[in-house]
């Protein structure tokens, strides 16, 4: 008995050793933040590790992590859901007219500032800001369009929507972080 | 003549796929009339320059995981 808990200690260990790439990657890929994904992912083998003692062998070792870690991620997902309440707006309604002219006070204007360097590490703090504060689907299909540089069609398959979806929400998500960024850097210069 | 509301829109699907030969002209000749769109278009590109710096703080390197590993097997003693 006692054996067999080492033996499929060690599995497990080997198991760590060469999978831990392709379970972070797959938790990354559908959390959409590095520091996130690392936390479930750790969060979820260390409860596999401490389960290891009702693996019935049923499946691979490895598939059954993986189950966990799905569990674990649907957890993320589900309690996100109902902690955050995401910017959701119309953001075209806000920003322009009813004949699509823009709207004055939301006039582009982030070129201007005379400051580069401090400016850019200000609209970076902004950027980071705003961007957390996406409905999880945006940031997911932000993050691989934009740091995980996936072509189209990928950014599809993995979010199941259409390529007019990816646009659209490109283009939304990109006038809600125009309004989230300009409004805070209102509130800090008045 | 489109409208900046339009061009925005074009402006964002062009990130996505390309577009048709008329949107790309009906795109260009909006962007020569309109200063405020040849404002929004350099915004949006330094947004997109800064998501493309922030890339490296997202992107994880081996290095970087193979920590994570081992803070984890150390934590669970293995």
């Amino acid at each position: 008995m006692s054996t067999n808990i080492v033996n499929i200690q060690s599995e497990f260990k080997s198991v760590i050793d060469s999978k831990y790439k392709k379970f972070f990657t797959h938790a990354y890929i559908q959390l959409g933040c590095k520091e996130t994904a690392k936390d479930v992912v750790q969060e979820a083998l260390t409860i596999a590790c401490q389960k290891l003692s009702s693996f019935e062998g049923k499946s691979s070792l490895e598939t059954w992590i993986f189950g966990i870690l799905n569990n674990k991620i649907l957890e993320h997902h589900r309690k996100k859901q109902t902690e955050k309440k995401h910017i959701d707006f119309n953001a075209e309604e806000i920003l322009f007219h009813k004949n699509g002219e823009w709207k004055k006070e939301w006039t582009p204007h982030y070129d201007n500032e005379q400051d580069h360097i401090e400016h850019q590490n200000k609209l970076m703090q902004l950027l980071k800001h705003c961007f957390a504060a996406l409905s999880e689907q945006y940031q997911k299909v932000f993050s691989l369009k934009f740091f995980a540089n996936k072509k189209t069609e990928e950014i599809c398959e993995l979010c199941n929507v259409s390529d007019d979806n990816v646009w659209q929400i490109i283009h939304r998500g990109k006038l809600q972080l125009k309004i989230c960024i300009q409004s805070q850097l209102k509130k800090h210069n008045d | 003549m489109i409208s900046c509301k339009k061009y925005t829109r074009f402006l964002h699907k062009s990130e996505i796929t390309p577009l048709k030969w008329h949107e790309k002209l009906l795109m260009k000749s909006h962007f020569l009339i309109c200063k405020l769109c040849r404002q929004y278009t350099l915004e949006n590109s330094i947004i997109n320059q800064i998501f493309q710096q922030h890339q490296e703080h997202l992107m994880v390197s081996d290095e970087e995981l193979e920590r994570y590993k081992k803070e984890l097997l150390q934590n669970l003693h293995l």
